[in-house]
């Protein structure tokens, strides 16, 4: 169970991590890969681009530690309860729209994982 | 420079998602023979000296550090709602490579669980507002 939790935290970290990240970008405004890597200095001298990287270590070390533990195959899928993570940070942070489509997909998103997560 | 189609990117983040899946195999393998030498703990560093030497580990997650900057470039172009779900067709190539290299066993109902996940992921995926 307490495996399971400090996957949990992993995952949530990701996600806020890649809003965070979303949000930073934009506001640097390089788009593309060519530009992103001539760029650098300005995208991490970004300060949502620097708290989303720092999320992004803490969530790979609890990922690692989790790995000890769990299989792969039960991780991995599981990760995509980021998707809802990230959705509702997109609504509120970035002011996404969101469509009901969208919603019955991160609803089946759950279900899968809660399946995963009993077996 | 010509703008890039919305098609290439898609291509570019799925391309991004087999490095993802390979790189988590890699990771994993690299971690369980971290962790049939000796647990891990948390809170104290000394113990993940190993971690961090490991070449699977790291060589893992090199391989993610090359798939993020892929992903910051995608990113200020298309919704991290839609990005995100289209990572979801990892997770069966994870499953697969799981069974095929790191012997773990996928019972049917994790098999269904990671199809409801990536049904509901390509609905995520569709419902993308167009501007």
């Amino acid at each position: 169970m307490i495996a399971i939790a400090i996957l949990l935290v992993a995952i949530t970290l990701g996600a806020v991590g890649q809003v965070s990240l979303k949000h930073g970008i934009t506001a640097v405004g390089v788009v593309g890969v060519r530009n992103v890597v001539r760029g650098l200095p300005r995208v991490f001298g970004n300060v949502y681009i620097l708290a989303g990287v720092f999320s992004y270590g803490a969530s790979s070390v609890l990922w690692l530690y989790s790995m000890t533990n769990l299989d792969i195959s039960f991780m991995h899928p599981l990760a995509s309860l980021s998707y809802v993570f990230t959705t509702i940070l997109a609504i509120i942070l970035l002011k996404e729209r969101v469509i009901p489509m969208r919603w019955i997909g991160l609803i089946m998103i759950v279900a899968g994982s809660i399946l995963i997560a009993r077996t | 420079m010509a703008q890039p189609s919305k098609r290439k990117l898609i291509g570019l983040v799925l391309l991004s998602v087999l490095l993802a899946s390979s790189a988590q195999i890699v990771m994993k393998s690299g971690m369980n023979s971290v962790s049939s030498s000796g647990a891990l703990v948390l809170t104290s560093p000394a113990t993940w000296v190993p971690v961090f030497t490991n070449i699977r580990v790291m060589g893992g997650l090199a391989v993610v550090g090359c798939a993020f900057l892929v992903w910051l470039g995608v990113l200020g172009r298309v919704d991290v709602s839609l990005l995100h779900p289209l990572a979801a067709t990892g997770y069966v190539l994870t499953a697969i490579f799981a069974i095929v290299f790191l012997g773990e066993v996928v019972s049917a109902i994790r098999w269904l669980g990671v199809a409801l996940i990536v049904v509901g992921s390509t609905f995520v995926a569709r419902s993308q507002v167009k501007r």
